[in-house]
């Protein structure tokens, strides 16, 4: 027989991750004030706000490394509380904000460490987890790079390499932080490129940006995060809104759609509660 | 093609290996007394003068040599750890203000106590690095998820200075008969070693070092990044205060027993990075082999080279090691 779920024609799907009224913070000060959110097996999401909205700490809270104070954040319907770190780790993997490399590892070496997660304290890397870095660093396009030092790469090369880092976890999640922070036009459309590429073989990716135009462009499912809660959730069409934006951002700004892109296209074009910054740059005719 | 880390470890453990027993051979046989080692050899120790010769290497040199390879093992490893946990090539064992500690445990025991008392001598610098060590611990914690390694970097100086400015005042008020003592002891002494006091601390080195080598993995992690540590599955504050414990732990049993010889810990760890590579896999027992080579070498030299005044071995290493670091970092 057929079960339950299946028989009544739409299969119920167990979200991959999921985190209802989350509240949690650091030292007594709360950051996320009741935040609910679900992440299906092959979807992509993507969550704005401004800066200090909480977008980072929201990754910690998702990734399992900071524990909510209320709220349950679960994994494939398991709470994470009961989950070890390591075991949460060959799930979900992070590309998060940049740490300025200390020491000369080489792109192989810093690769390999995805592997870390799927083995104990002491180990030298099997046939097997070198066949998962090489495939890592092919799909990211850095195999050329494999024996260069991380510190003598461009901005662009090492956001290449953490996301090859994370796919070399096997992730069934992948979560990034502000990936485009800091890359030049060629190297934001080659990232976009691979994170579409990476959704394509199945893995959930969320993302985190102030860019909206990266998530309205890449994400099919958008949520403004602001002052630590959800005012908006929905289509980029649904949630890219010029009161959503001046409710978020505190920006007066246009919205259009893009005639090549078909999605929303924003013009700021003046701060709130700033009097004289209304058409500033506007030309002059 | 690379070498996988296994076969590099085991490449740069057995070359390092060879120079160590090499070094240690020729720091048998050198010393202020000459003896013809082709005599010793052909003789043995029947003679009246292989006797004495053989007496002199095992009571006196062998114990010595061995002493000083614990050390540089134990400092060399320990700044190797450091090194990680605090992302920073240029921290050393003494970072966390072990050294003043170690020395105003020291000075005291030897002011109050006298030279005499070995043991009271190596068990005070222990408790004192201990302090030190609480101290900072303290620090951190009462700071807690502020900069958590430049909390433990910044606090570290200021206890070891403090603790250094103790030292100082117990010298002053102390009568200066003790002055050439203590003046050793904090530039590194190994002539005070027995087989007993260098047995104990060796195993408490080597017992340190497995420990630290079985999460050579998760110190790679550290070292790579905090943030990228947690997310790839490490429990990044158990894991800093595992290294930091085991790290501390092995340089006051270093220090009680041979004073606070310099620089090892510094050089010897960065110099097999620039040689090796940063994986801990393969540093941690180049640091351990390694270390214990240099300061067995530098031992020898400094036994032999002023004689008949023995120089503290410390100010080898740092006339050594100094000038041999710069060469690196310039080159690179």
């Amino acid at each position: 027989m057929r079960c339950d779920a299946v028989s009544k024609g739409r299969p119920m799907r167990t979200p991959l991750l999921e985190c209802r009224h989350v509240r949690c913070g650091y030292d007594g000060r709360p950051v996320l004030k009741g935040i609910s959110l679900t992440l299906e097996p092959g979807a992509f999401a993507g969550v704005i706000g401004p800066n200090g909205s909480g977008k980072s700490t929201l990754i910690k809270a998702l990734a399992g490394i900071l524990q909510p104070w209320e709220g349950v954040v679960a994994f494939h319907g398991r709470d994470m509380a009961e989950l070890s770190r390591s075991v949460l780790a060959r799930e979900i993997a992070v590309v998060s904000q940049e740490e300025p490399p200390a020491f000369g590892f080489t792109v192989a070496e810093e690769v390999m460490q995805g592997r870390a997660p799927h083995h104990g304290g002491l180990h030298f890397e099997s046939r097997t987890d070198r066949t998962v870095m090489e495939k890592a660093l092919e799909r990211t396009e850095v195999s050329h790079l494999a024996d260069r030092r991380t510190d003598a790469l461009s901005g662009g090369e090492r956001q290449r390499v953490r996301i090859a880092r994370s796919l070399a976890q096997q992730p069934r999640v992948l979560l990034l932080d502000e990936p485009t922070n800091h890359l030049d036009l060629y190297a934001q459309l080659s990232l976009m490129e691979l994170l579409h590429d990476i959704r394509r073989e199945g893995i959930a990716i969320l993302m985190v940006s102030h860019d909206i135009d990266l998530v309205a462009r890449l994400c099919e499912h958008v949520k403004i995060l602001s002052h630590g809660v959800f005012l908006a959730a929905g289509t980029p069409q649904e949630v890219i809104t010029e009161e959503n934006l001046a409710r978020a951002f505190q920006v007066q700004a246009l919205v259009d759609v893009n005639p090549l892109t078909s999605v929303p296209r924003i013009t700021p074009t003046g701060r709130l509660g700033a009097a004289d910054s209304r058409g500033k740059f506007e030309q002059q005719p | 093609m690379n070498l996988s880390a296994l076969w590099k470890t085991i490449f740069v453990s057995s070359g390092l290996l060879f120079v160590l027993i090499a070094v240690g051979l020729i720091s048998l046989l050198v010393g202020a007394t000459g003896f013809g080692v082709k005599r010793l050899l052909l003789e043995g120790a029947g003679s009246e003068e292989g006797r004495k010769a053989m007496t002199i290497m095992l009571s006196y040199r062998l114990p010595r040599m061995l002493l000083a390879a614990v050390a540089g093992a134990g400092l060399a490893s320990a700044g190797v750890v450091f090194q990680g946990v605090l992302r920073n090539p240029l921290a050393d064992p003494y970072i966390i203000g072990i050294a003043g500690g170690g020395s105003l445990g020291a000075v005291i025991s030897i002011a109050l106590l006298g030279p005499g008392r070995l043991l009271g001598t190596s068990l005070c610098a222990f408790l004192g690095s201990l302090l030190a060590v609480g101290l900072v611990y303290g620090l951190a914690a009462a700071r807690r998820s502020r900069g958590y390694i430049d909390t433990v970097i910044l606090a570290g100086v200021i206890v070891g200075a403090f603790m250094n400015a103790l030292m100082l005042l117990v010298i002053s008020l102390s009568g200066s008969h003790e002055i050439q003592r203590i003046l050793f002891w904090l530039m590194g002494d190994l002539s005070l070693s027995d087989y007993n006091k260098t047995v104990f601390a060796g195993l408490l080195v080597v017992v340190g070092w497995s420990v630290v080598y079985l999460n050579a993995n998760r110190l790679n992690l550290l070292a790579v990044g905090e943030d990228s540590a947690a997310y790839l599955g490490l429990n990044v504050a158990r894991a800093r205060f595992f290294f930091i414990t085991v790290a501390a732990a092995m340089t006051g049993t270093v220090v009680s027993v041979s004073g606070t010889v310099g620089f090892v810990g510094l050089v010897v760890p960065h110099t097999m990075r620039l040689l090796f590579g940063p994986d801990n896999r393969v540093l941690l027992p180049a640091a351990f082999l390694g270390g214990a080579a240099f300061l067995a070498a530098c031992d020898c030299v400094a036994r032999v080279v002023a004689y008949p005044v023995e120089l503290p071995v410390g100010v080898i290493t740092a006339l050594t090691g100094a000038p041999f670091f710069l060469y690196l970092l310039v080159r690179r």
